[in-house]
């Protein structure tokens, strides 16, 4: 029998073209994606409202009366009932009114603007450096098993995730900062005054984010590509005459895809918590090093914010990862 | 900081079987048992650390001396010592205690919340079994470290803070991983006769289920323990984890991290002994599953 | 010239001869079938005979397809052979083809592989070989993916790619177990006829007798990596000399064909078949024969002329078991 993949699930009916069942599926899908967004926001707003000391008297300090405190408390909405709050808050979400924080007065959603064009290509570059590494390697490893090359690298990979990343960083600003000072090693200047400089910023704590995020995935392109590697229908590709490389490309390329990608889904949270603290190591001023201030600061407002943009990020990479990979493999569309 | 999902799935190679009857090649062998062997080593001697550190470590990790700020290494200081004077070696060991309490707070948690949950979950089915995967689903949408990091905003940094944060974050995985292996038990025959004799459903549970998911469990904790080192790690690095000016590994490295052109070895000496300890119950994890589920995946 | 020639071919796995000492020929349009149970080497004798094992699988001996050695022979020659004048079927249509990629394109992509051309030129001949398998609707099947078909409309998607470039011979390993009783008979007609169409021999492997000997011509009956018997379909059948092929006989048969009455026990080969490389050295049936003495401790030849086997109690000449 061949290898029961995990994913694999109830085969359509002889004949039905599937489409029906997808709608379904994404109708279930969406509402179940609706309605867990609504009870993150809950949970998030309702972790940060229990919490001791009044944001009020956080912004005026402890030298401030209790009646200017009061007043504040009023001005702020915070006087009204919790349900209100929440209400406000997720009105203000939804139509971009982000609030103004508490300690610095400022808009939120402009400073999360603009920390996020820091992070965001961050994580992108990061995640295309993860490929560019963990497919070489996973491909490499399973076409190797056999040989002491793919135990150096399955050895290497160990090591590659062992490593957390902040030390990947500094090991990095070592090298290359310090010792050799091709790249900087802090900071960032916005792209609009220096792109190459920015980008060049961004180098190092991409490598960062990758070369363990790279390590991570390439045992899942290892697993991908031994299940292509024993299947039937590789063999069946074979015996047509195709050569291992044809067979391999054709028609693994896409099977083997398919798990990759689900599992590039599920890496994103990592990769966005990898990103905090990499911003810390090179002192980016992206979303990460703002929740980090926000919380030192009990500014609660841009730490609700923050948190809801990133479940919502997860959330909705999720949903995506799980409907294009429903579309990719077409055995699937009917119940899971 | 990977979130290495419940990969239950044991390393391919384990079992390579190319026509039934065939054993496993010499070279499988020897690379499961090297697994198991490096990991198992790494472990112990990091809790033979913590222990030895309990009673004893050359110098208090927390004794300040600024006279031999930034010593090199040397018969009195094998690793040196940092910027306040302070042995590196003994707060190498002291944060072997922390190492291990991390871990064994994360999996606690995890385990003993979610465990039963995930029983609960495959015995009870229908609704409460839908309800349970839904809230287990909503603790997926946060990563754990971002849990840590507003658990730590919520009611300050500290060890505990920060594990409990991790431990609750992988409940879903332990108690999806519970669910599905609980799944197939309970519809395995002899449950079904343990059923027809009336024995009670926690009885059911504590006999046949729990046996059976040992194994799996037992790989899970171990590689939930290397992820709760990293998680750790990360969060004492950022400040919201250990506090000063306890030796935790990660805010080592942090503390260490104005001198990293004077004196790397500062940096680089906890950041390999974060590595290392990963990697042990990495590949103690890797090994166990290799032996305890050796044929869960079969090939042509 | 003999189409197919075979010498001494033997397959060594871990140190274990899993395959050993398989010698026969095969002749233009001739229909060669390969019975034995599972575990007895018949589908590894295939798979070396195409080089499609793994690596770690040593193989030797020779088989000479129209006079070139395929063992051996560089892997770019092999592939050419593949396909073109060797076609294959598998046991399990179930997984045997690719299941993101549509039917057709499957189908054409043989044709493309040996005969280049272009895409449009390929897909007709696809459609037409979808036809030749009896397929009503081949447009509709073409742009169907495996898992919306069934085995029995799988497996004749493999005879079609087995057959697009008129190969000479075609190789059929175990093509009806994993079908449907009803879909058998049905695809064994088919197998039949297309094969006759082309003019190509037909190796035929299969644990049940009934399916080869409705098919073929001679039979080689294998047991523990080695061939046993060897002979005319009708001689094997109705005069086995081997206790093992007497004992397949007795068994399959027994419920067809009233030896056995109501209520008495079915007739077995006592014992089972050992694990790989646990066969006994000497005669590899004795550890289960009823006729073993000491002298079975050393290998029997396979000799007799058309009708071989390999024993040195054979069973008489007219009597049956």
């Amino acid at each position: 029998m061949g290898t029961a993949q995990p994913w694999q699930v109830a085969r359509c009916p002889t004949g039905e073209t599937g489409r029906d069942l997808v709608a379904t599926y994404l109708i279930r899908r969406i509402s179940t994606l609706a309605a867990t967004l609504v009870a993150a926001s809950v949970v998030v707003f309702l972790l940060l409202a229990v919490l001791p000391g009044k944001p009020a008297q956080v912004i005026l300090g402890t030298q401030a009366t209790p009646q200017s405190v009061a007043q504040l408390t009023k001005q702020l909405g915070l006087d009204a009932p919790l349900w209100r709050q929440y209400v406000n808050w997720v009105h203000g979400l939804v139509t971009g009114h982000f609030g103004n924080s508490y300690i610095s007065q400022l808009p939120i959603g402009h400073q999360i603007a603009q920390s996020l064009a820091v992070t965001a290509p961050l994580i992108v570059l990061g995640l295309i450096i993860g490929l560019a590494i963990a497919v070489p390697f996973g491909v490499a490893a399973a076409l190797l098993r056999r040989r002491g090359a793919g135990a150096l690298i399955a050895s290497t990979t160990q090591i590659g995730i062992a490593v957390p990343n902040f030390i990947a960083g500094l090991v990095l600003i070592l090298v290359f900062a310090v010792k050799l000072s091709w790249l900087p090693a802090s900071g960032f200047v916005t792209w609009s005054s220096d792109p190459w400089l920015a980008f060049k910023s961004l180098v190092l704590p991409a490598v960062a984010l990758g070369v363990v995020e790279g390590a991570v995935l390439s045992r899942y392109v290892r697993s991908a590509v031994l299940d292509v590697l024993r299947s039937d229908y590789l063999r069946t590709a074979r015996a047509k005459g195709l050569n291992r490389r044809q067979a391999l490309v054709r028609h693994g390329f896409r099977n083997g895809s398919i798990p990759v990608l689900t599992v590039l889904g599920l890496e994103i949270p990592s990769l966005i918590v990898g990103a905090v603290v990499v911003e810390s190591v090179f002192t980016l001023p992206g979303v990460g090093t703002l929740l980090l201030q926000a919380v030192a600061n009990r500014d609660l407002i841009v730490v609700e914010d923050i948190v809801m943009l990133i479940a919502v990020t997860v959330l909705a990479v999720n949903f995506l990862v799980d409907v294009s990979y429903r579309l990719l493999d077409p055995r699937i569309g009917a119940a899971r | 900081m990977s979130v290495q999902m419940a990969d239950l799935s044991p390393d391919p190679a384990a079992v390579e079987l190319l026509v039934p009857g065939t054993r496993l090649s010499v070279w499988d062998r020897v690379r499961h048992d090297w697994s198991l062997l490096v990991g198992g080593t790494i472990v112990v001697c990091i809790v033979l650390a913590a222990l030895v550190a309990v009673f004893w470590t050359p110098y208090d990790p927390l004794a300040v001396d600024p006279t031999q700020a930034l010593a090199p290494a040397s018969w009195h200081h094998l690793f040196g010592t940092d910027q306040y004077g302070r042995d590196v070696l003994s707060r190498l060991m002291g944060g072997a205690k922390l190492v291990l309490f991390s871990g064994a707070v994360s999996v606690a948690i995890a385990t003993v919340v979610g465990v039963p949950i995930g029983l609960a979950a495959a015995v009870r089915g229908g609704v409460v079994d839908e309800a349970l995967m839904r809230l287990v689903d909503l603790v997926y949408a946060f990563p754990a470290l971002l849990a840590a990091i507003v658990l730590a905003a919520a009611v300050g940094a500290s060890t505990l803070t920060a594990m409990s944060a991790i431990g609750i974050a992988y409940i879903p995985v332990f108690a999806r991983v519970t669910r599905s292996s609980a799944l197939q038990i309970v519809s395995s025959e002899y449950v079904l006769a343990a059923r027809a004799y009336r024995r009670s459903t926690l009885a059911i549970l504590v006999r046949h289920v729990l046996p059976n998911i040992r194994s799996i469990l037992i790989v899970q904790m171990s590689l939930l323990f290397s992820l709760a080192i990293l998680a750790e790690a990360g969060l004492s690095y950022l400040g919201l984890g250990t506090p000063a000016p306890a030796p935790s590994w990660g805010r080592m490295v942090e503390e260490a991290q104005d001198y990293l052109s004077n004196d790397p070895l500062l940096v680089l000496w906890p950041g390999v002994f974060i590595a290392v300890a990963v990697l042990g119950f990495n590949l103690l994890g890797d090994g166990l599953r290799d032996i305890l589920d050796p044929r869960l995946r079969s090939s042509r | 010239m003999t189409l197919l020639e075979v010498d001494t071919l033997a397959v060594e796995l871990g140190g274990a001869a899993v395959v050993g000492d398989v010698s026969f020929r095969l002749e233009r349009g001739e229909r060669l079938g390969l019975i034995g149970e599972s575990g007895s080497g018949k589908s590894m004798t295939a798979l070396a005979l195409i080089g499609l094992l793994t690596d770690e699988a040593i193989v030797s001996g020779h088989v000479l397809l129209d006079g070139r050695d395929l063992i051996g022979m560089a892997e770019a020659q092999l592939c050419e052979l593949r396909g073109d004048r060797i076609g294959m079927i598998f046991q399990e249509p179930m997984t045997a083809l690719n299941p993101v990629m549509r039917v057709g394109h499957q189908v054409a992509e043989v044709v493309r592989q040996h005969r280049g051309g272009s895409r449009r030129a390929a897909r007709g001949r696809a459609l037409e070989l979808l036809g030749r398998v009896e397929f009503r609707d081949p447009e509709r099947i073409a742009r169907s993916y495996p898992h919306e078909l069934s085995g029995g409309q799988r497996q004749r998607i493999i005879l079609a790619m087995a057959v697009a470039c008129s190969p000479a011979l075609v190789l059929a390993d175990e093509p009806t177990t994993a079908l449907d009783v009803t879909v058998q008979a049905q695809m064994l007609r088919l197998l039949g006829r297309v094969v006759s169409e082309e003019g190509a021999a037909l190796m035929l492997i299969s644990h049940d007798l009934a399916v080869v000997s409705s098919m073929c011509d001679r039979l080689l009956v294998m047991y523990g990596g080695r061939i046993v018997e060897h002979g005319p379909t009708a001689a094997v059948l109705e005069q086995p000399r081997h206790p093992y092929t007497a004992g397949l006989l007795a068994t399959s048969s027994a419920m067809s064909d009233g030896t056995v009455a109501h209520g008495q026990p079915l007739p077995t080969i006592r014992g089972s078949v050992p694990g790989l490389g646990r066969f006994p050295d000497g005669c590899v049936f004795r550890s289960r024969c009823g006729r073993a003495t000491d002298a079975c401790r050393v290998r029997p030849p396979l000799d007799g002329g058309t009708h071989a086997f390999a024993c040195w109690h054979p069973i008489e000449t007219g009597t049956r078991s």
